[in-house]
């Protein structure tokens, strides 16, 4: 408009003015730049910074909203803020333990979904005319629900069939990367954090805060096999699955060192298929030996081993030391998972979730949507690729030597009429010399199309064939059985 | 108040759009009618949220003097721009609502300074109109220029690491606000006319010297502003772009160089690039910044509501993002709209003047304005790196306030002389008309005798 009369006076007369709308029009670019900057700041990247624990003041959101609930995925309330008639509030879990580390607490700080979602619930997206009749009677709007992606039925039997173990169990959804049901032992009541709060911290062996899910560094034992298998096809090829022979005796050596097999049991003449089925520790040891370490370190590090793991609660991410400049007794241990590499129990799901999905990794997720509190969708999450940690072909071979072991390997009492389920035990030493071990169980089911998968691992629990692994039956059994 | 603030915005677009005197009238009188209603309701919700009495009383004093400042204008300059008007009162609206919110007893300080420097700049467009020679002062308006920021770059106080103000010899004024005014003075009278390689050379020197004290005196935000309008001017008075191009290297080359010797240069591009590195040290002003704007989102969290408070700095040079979070982005945004407006109404004037200097000082004047209200708006939403600056008539500050009020009134005085030179050019052209219809209907009368005569014969 301006310009259009300013060129009119242009023509007429002074030249000068030609240079002054050069220059206008780069002050309007400019402008608009930074309009456009503004715009974008506001809706994609002024989320970082709200969220941002530093930020102080997503408190002040809760002076005008009442914090919103959690619920699960059928919408049964998991956490909510109760009012008495005094204007007090008081968060309310009703499931006490059964949610501890996954949804976390929200006063004394914050952790789990209360603190990653922290900004979420203290926003209220109902109408604006609701909003304005609240605001001028003085009440508070609702804020937003999360609704999550748990399932309680999952988590109860995870819950209950851990038993007095401590450890933790993670059960994903493959094809999604949906967490089903997230349990961590020992655990707390949040709705009496406040009261135990003193004694909580103070405990220094039990660290009952932390969520073992997420962060417990844990040694992968025989489940990392998966692992050292798959960098040996990578390593030598597919035709190892025939070629790889190898008689145990009970123990591999090597120069004076020795690494035994499980109660020093010889295992015979084994094949591949046979010695990740027995999980023989003598013969994933001499292939450990045979892998070129580049490679191994190389499939590890694909596999989220000393990377960052794609989760939004606080977490660790696995870590794997072994290197060319090594030495033998620990290319040896890290082999058969002993030795210093660790695991989270959420690490070791991703990966037999991949291996379930085809080799895609799926990143692990809590929340399926946010709502209002009238139940309109405000913000769905999709399931997000997280990596592609195997190509196809490992990713069925692996399955297949899964399958092994549930078949005619440790994990037989998985076997069913009903699925065909596929896993790898581990009983891992924690400690060098004693004889107690952590059991692990990581797995998934039906084979064909793969719709659970699950990562338990029980301290000083004994035999991952056991417990860890009739746990997973029970879990397999309810969730199929739909 | 958000939708006040939307309304106005809209009417301030529509008001170019509109050539009618008539429609420009009603107009105005409906932004008006908007700003007071914002004035209104923003003191209304002070008040409440404070119960303070003083608020009521201030608000009254804020009144009187909107409504004085707008009737004098009115009054004694018939022809003033009611569009700069107008959006000089906005904008102090928004400021005194700001400053109120953030410490009462500031905001009464500067109430008082922005009264003084209101009122005694009222007289600048006679002034202006009875000296007229002023593109005469060339040199002295740069020595005087420089010897200023000298004077702060020796005797200065400290303020956040640059030295900006003279308070500590007594004098509460930051000199460098007033010489963005005589530089845009000593640059428009140098290239008025003479336009040589040899005279472009020589006020090159002079404006170099400017840019150097001010990054010495570590004050790095005005110095951009003194580099991008001097560009900006020579560009309009020399019609050459290969100078620009010149001078764009140098500054790239200067802010190499800068970036390389001062750690506090690379200090403020680090932070700017990522915030996070040092979150309780260098980053956190900007980033007490973001979440204020972040949190307050579109809407705002309400006055009182927030934690502006908490915003390092946030009465002078962070006021921007102080509005955002409690008046909402949506009102920032049309806050640095009107300050958009502002600027192309003022480059707009400098196109009609027909004498060199008159055109070169307004449209320097414009630039200055323009860049300064970028580069703090930019700053404090990390668009480009934070350099503290402050945000002309919003933030507390008396010199930046009275450096403002001096500016928007120089323009306004040319804007008056150009409109009475109109409104005379079309006097003229109407009794030129009007000669002429009487000349044509003396003519016809003539050939109507003629032809009677004729008839006779």
């Amino acid at each position: 408009m301006k310009e259009r009369k300013k060129k009119k006076k242009k023509t007429k007369k002074n030249k000068t003015n030609r240079e002054i709308l050069v220059i206008t029009y780069f002050f309007l670019l400019i402008f608009g730049c930074f309009t456009g900057y503004f715009i974008y700041f506001m809706n994609v990247e002024s989320e970082t910074y709200i969220t941002s624990a530093y930020n102080t003041r997503q408190d002040l959101l809760g002076n005008t909203v009442i914090r919103g609930k959690i619920l699960s995925s059928d919408k049964t309330v998991l956490a909510e803020t109760l009012t008495d008639a005094l204007g007090n509030e008081t968060r309310s879990y009703p499931y006490s333990n059964l949610f501890a580390h996954v949804l976390g607490y929200s006063s004394k700080g914050k952790s789990g979904l209360e603190s990653a979602y922290n900004f979420y619930l203290l926003k209220s997206h109902v109408n604006p005319w609701e909003q304005l009749a609240n605001g001028l009677s003085g009440k508070k709007n609702p804020g937003d629900n999360v609704i999550t992606t748990l399932d309680p039925e999952l988590q109860r039997i995870a819950y209950d069939g851990m038993g007095d173990y401590n450890g933790a169990v993670v059960v994903m959804e493959p094809a999604t990367g949906k967490i089903l049901a997230m349990v961590s032992k020992p655990d707390f009541d949040p709705n009496q954090i406040d009261a135990i709060w003193d004694t909580l911290v103070s405990a220094e062996e039990s660290s009952n805060l932390l969520n073992r899910a997420t962060a417990g560094m844990y040694p992968p034992g025989s489940t990392f096999k998966i692992v050292t298998a798959l960098a040996y096809l990578r390593d030598q090829g597919f035709s190892v699955l025939d070629s790889f022979s190898y008689n145990c005796e009970g123990d591999y050596r090597y120069n004076d060192l020795t690494i035994r097999c499980f109660d020093r049991n010889p295992h015979g003449l084994m094949n591949l298929r046979s010695a990740f089925a027995q999980s023989c520790n003598s013969s994933f040891a001499s292939i450990g030996m045979s892998i070129d370490p580049a490679v191994f370190r190389e499939t590890a590090e694909e596999l989220l081993f000393n990377r960052e793991m794609p989760f939004l609660l606080s977490n660790k991410s696995g870590s794997f030391v072994m290197d060319a400049s090594s030495e033998p007794w620990e290319v040896m241990q890290t082999s058969i998972g002993q030795g210093k590499t660790l695991i989270t129990p959420l690490q070791n799901a991703m990966i037999v979730s991949a291996i379930a999905n085809g080799g895609v990794a799926m990143k692990p997720y809590l929340v399926d949507r946010v709502e209002t509190a009238a139940g309109q969708t405000v913000k769905g999450f999709q399931p997000e690729i997280g990596g592609t940690f195997m190509t196809k072909e490992e990713a069925t071979t692996l399955t297949e030597l899964m399958t092994g072991v549930v078949r005619q390997g440790t994990a037989s009492i998985l076997q069913s009429d009903q699925y065909q389920a596929a896993g790898k035990t581990g009983s891992a030493e924690y400690q060098t010399g004693l004889e107690d071990t952590h059991a692990w169980f990581v797995g998934f089911a039906p084979t064909e199309k793969p719709t659970i998968a699950v990562s338990i691992v029980l301290e000083d629990a004994g035999n991952g064939g056991g417990i860890p692994t009739s746990l997973a039956k029970q879990l397999f059994d309810a969730y199929l059985s739909r | 108040m958000i939708l006040l603030m939307l309304l106005y915005s809209v009417f301030t677009l529509y008001y170019f759009r509109m050539k009618s005197h008539v429609g420009r009238t009603r107009i105005s009188h409906s932004q008006r009618f908007f700003l007071f209603l914002l004035h209104f309701l923003g003191n209304l919700i002070l008040y409440l949220q404070t119960g303070d009495i003083q608020i009521l009383l201030f608000y009254v004093l804020q009144l009187i003097f909107l409504t004085a400042y707008i009737l004098l204008w009115r009054g004694i300059y018939k022809n003033a721009s009611r569009l700069i008007l107008n959006n000089t009162c906005m904008l102090l609206c928004i400021g005194f609502i700001v400053q109120a919110r953030l410490n009462t007893d500031k905001a009464i300080h500067q109430f008082m300074i922005v009264v003084a420097a209101g009122l005694a700049t009222l007289l600048v467009p006679y002034i202006m109109r009875q000296i007229r020679s002023w593109e005469k002062g060339c040199w002295l308006y740069g020595l005087i220029g420089l010897a200023l920021l000298a004077l702060v770059l020796v005797a200065g106080s400290s303020e956040y690491g640059a030295k900006l103000s003279l308070s500590n010899i007594g004098l509460p004024i930051q000199p460098s606000e007033f010489v963005k005014i005589s530089f845009v003075f000593f640059v428009a009278s140098m290239l008025r006319k003479d336009t040589s390689f040899k005279r472009v050379s020589l006020t090159t020197v002079v404006a170099a010297a400017h840019v150097l004290v001010l990054v010495l005196s570590k004050d790095l935000g005005s110095a951009l502003i003194f580099f991008i309008s001097y560009l900006c001017m020579l560009l309009v008075a020399t019609q050459n772009f290969l100078y620009v191009f010149i001078g764009l290297l140098a500054g790239g080359g200067a802010s190499v160089l800068a970036y390389r010797l001062f750690t506090h240069v690379q200090t403020r591009v680090q932070v700017w690039q990522n915030p996070w590195i040092d979150v309780t040290g260098d980053g956190w002003q900007i980033l007490q910044s973001l979440f204020a704007i972040g949190t307050g989102g579109w809407f705002g969290l309400g006055l009182y509501q927030g934690k502006a408070g908490s915003i390092p700095v946030a009465i002078k040079d962070f006021v921007f993002s102080a509005i955002s979070e409690e008046m909402g982005g949506i009102f920032a945004l049309c806050l640095v709209f009107i300050c958009m407006e502002m600027l192309l109404q003022f480059f707009w004037v400098s196109t009609w003047m027909k004498d060199r200097f008159q055109k070169i000082l307004v449209f320097g004047l414009g630039t200055v304005y323009g860049v300064q209200v970028l580069i703090n708006v930019g700053g404090v939403t990390k668009f480009i790196p934070s350099t503290g600056l402050t945000l002309p008539l919003i933030s507390y500050g008396g010199s930046s306030a009275l450096a403002t009020f001096l500016t928007f009134s120089i323009i306004q005085a040319y804007y008056i002389q150009r409109e009475e030179e109109k409104k005379e050019e079309e006097e003229e052209i109407r009794q030129r008309e009007i000669e002429q219809r009487r000349y044509i209907a003396r003519q016809r009368a003539e050939t109507v005798k003629g032809r009677s005569v004729q008839r006779r014969r």
